[in-house]
């Protein structure tokens, strides 16, 4: 089995994406590359993790995935064939398929609709609510624990869990087969977190699909993921399998996102020795020269303000971006 | 050595078309200085407003009833005239806020906002505030510091501005540092910077802190007193170290296994089943009956007392009450 005939359910091929920015009035135009080269994809029915920091590119990877923008450069496909310029019809019907979940419930739901209609537009607008829509969004509103006499209140009156509930039963709400979730718990509290997560598992499994799970918490990731992508400034810098990334990263940006996860325990937290990465992501108006990371890593050397390392193959499904880390394992742990 | 701050039945109450809403009730503590306590709890327990109540930065009497004893250094902050109080909040007590975007000030310079408490309480001129300033931007870890006194707010990342805030809060070297979710809003790595810089700072200035976070996850190495908030009251009180090796509330416990661990990978993830309880009608007995898995008869019946567990480990449960 090669990753050449493998038909991915959702596929990028690098993609690249730029905006441009000016510095001022009458400042000179300059180009941020928010994605340079994404090469991904996932497969039916399993989970994709991205994680990055802020910055790294990771929303706007999602947004591009489900077309809600348009690549500069590069090629998105979605059961095999080429997507990224569809328009109209193909657009609408491509829109069904691929839904996506927002990162904050408080601003991507409109205040002045009620939850009834919030949840009633998809199937309006895709003309589907003469036939048994009514019927459908009961179900719908059951399985994702909004009970009936939420409908005809504003978004106003729940709290954040009910309203991530709100924005999954409406991503769901016209059986997509691949979701985007970009960040769906992250302003939720922690106890309620559990809740979702576990929600989007079970739903998962119920109805087969696929998703495309985008975090900055590793430890969220975990739970929910197949294969992670670990970015950094525009770039993949790490792709495994997700029991790979935590057991053996090959990449030091992804060694100091796991070992930043806090640890519920305070006697193991204080025995593990924790590399707390200084700075922060640099800007990606004006990106270090060669490896982006070097800046703020541990193993960095000259050769790494030279060149830019590539994605490669460390070990069958595992690539990482960086030829010093695995250097200085071997010489550490011979 | 007498406490720093100690809280004696503190409680917070709102006014509401429906009735008093009872944000904080009932509740005690002493902190020591050096000593760092931890308040955790989900959304609405009130464990923000009781932090704004130590500083009485809460509405004005008839929308908002604060009783109790606050007491710092042996003086009651709630019986203070507010030109005393002022004295106190931002020299002798401050606060790091949660939302590093809504509270700097968007039209002043971060130089101008971390010098104002120094004009202010230490009387120094602009220009030695400034300096001053520029000190300690350097001291909480920004690069270029005395250039960037002049930069504004929207200039500043999300891990930058909460740097600020806290240069802003130790400028006038507080006795007590009150964070509120310092850290919510910001990524994992940079949550990790701003924790340790906490620490840091806590052993250079031997200041008592107050953390207050959701997450029992981030306190777990940083703490030495832990404070459970469930409905606007205190359901666990205990050190750090007997709270994680014994939780005796099923909420606790609850808040325990809900945090997703990176080291194993379970099919499910705990969590606690519902929402808190509307404030403005809570239920009769134990106001965590209605999500606890271990819920008897009587706790809907009757609120239980803490029960002593030894050790000053202090929980609100009927299911502790033979031991």
């Amino acid at each position: 089995m090669t990753t050449d005939k493998k038909i991915f359910h959702l596929e990028a091929k690098n993609l690249r994406k730029f905006f441009s920015a000016k510095e001022g009035f009458f400042g000179q135009p300059k180009t941020i590359r928010a994605l340079d080269g994404i090469s991904l994809g996932v497969e039916r029915g399993t989970t994709l993790g991205i994680v990055g920091e802020s910055g790294c590119g990771k929303t706007t990877l999602g947004r591009i995935l489900c077309l809600l923008e348009t690549p500069s450069e590069g090629k998105i496909l979605y059961n095999g064939s080429e997507v990224q310029n569809i328009k109209g019809k193909k657009l609408k019907e491509f829109r069904r398929e691929v839904q996506i979940i927002f990162q904050d419930p408080y601003a991507s739901l409109d205040p002045r609709m009620t939850i009834g209609d919030i949840l009633r537009e998809p199937f309006i607008i895709h003309g589907e609510w003469k036939n048994d829509g009514q019927k459908r969004l009961l179900k719908l509103a059951d399985k994702c624990g909004i009970s009936k006499s939420h409908l005809s209140r504003y978004p106003h009156e729940f709290s954040g869990g009910q309203r991530q509930r709100v924005g999954i039963a409406r991503a769901l709400a016209l059986n997509p087969k691949i979701v985007v979730c970009d960040e769906p718990v992250s302003a939720l509290d922690v106890s309620i977190q559990a809740q979702i997560l576990n929600l989007l598992k079970d739903l998962q499994k119920e109805l087969g699909l696929t998703y495309v799970f985008i975090s900055h918490d590793f430890s969220v990731v975990r739970h929910l993921c197949d294969k992670i992508a670990v970015m950094y400034l525009g770039k993949i810098v790490e792709f495994a399998l997700a029991d790979d990334i935590f057991s053996n990263p090959q990449h030091p940006y992804t060694e100091a996102l796991l070992s930043a996860i806090p640890l519920p325990d305070p006697e193991k937290q204080k025995k593990r020795s924790r590399i707390i990465l200084s700075g922060d992501i640099p800007s990606p108006l004006s990106p270090p020269t060669g490896c982006p990371f070097h800046p703020r890593c541990r193993y960095a050397k000259d050769s790494c303000r030279g060149e830019i390392p590539v994605l490669e193959e460390v070990s069958p499904e595992h690539r990482a971006a960086c030829p010093v880390l695995p250097l200085n394992r071997a010489r550490i742990s011979p | 050595m007498p406490p720093v701050l100690s809280i004696s039945n503190l409680k917070v109450s709102f006014s509401s078309d429906e009735g008093p809403i009872g944000a904080v009730e009932n509740l005690s503590y002493s902190l020591n200085a050096n000593q760092t306590l931890a308040i955790v709890g989900e959304s609405g327990s009130g464990k923000s407003v009781h932090a704004l109540s130590i500083l009485r930065l809460l509405p004005p009497s008839p929308h908002c009833k604060t009783e109790g004893k606050i007491l710092f250094h042996g003086k009651n902050l709630l019986d203070l005239p507010i030109k005393e109080m002022r004295k106190i909040r931002g020299d002798r007590i401050a606060m790091v806020f949660q939302e590093p975007m809504t509270s700097l000030n968007p039209v002043l310079t971060i130089g101008e906002q971390i010098a104002e408490p120094l004009m202010i309480h230490k009387g120094k001129s602009r220009a030695d505030a400034l300096k001053e300033a520029a000190k300690l931007l350097d001291r909480v870890g920004i690069p270029d510091a005395k250039n960037r006194l002049g930069n504004y707010p929207h200039q500043f990342s999300g891990g930058m501005r909460q740097r600020a805030m806290i240069a802003m809060a130790l400028s006038c070297n507080p006795e007590i540092l009150i964070a509120d979710e310092p850290t919510t809003a910001l990524d994992v790595t940079i949550q990790a910077q701003i924790l340790e810089l906490i620490k840091e700072l806590q052993k250079e200035f031997q200041m008592a802190v107050i953390l207050i976070t959701h997450n029992i996850g981030i306190v777990a190495d940083m703490a030495d007193q832990m404070i459970v908030m469930y409905a606007g009251r205190a359901v666990e009180a205990a050190s750090m170290t007997s709270l994680f090796k014994a939780p005796s509330h099923p909420y606790t416990r609850g808040l325990l296994s809900a945090i997703p661990s990176p080291n194993s990978k379970k099919d499910r993830l705990e969590s606690i089943p519902g929402r808190p309880p509307d404030l403005k009608n809570k239920p009769r007995g134990c106001p965590f009956a209605p999500r606890c898995p271990e819920v008897q008869a009587r706790c809907w019946e009757n609120d239980p007392p803490s029960f002593d567990l030894g050790d000053g480990h202090l929980a609100n449960c009927w299911l502790l009450e033979k031991k």
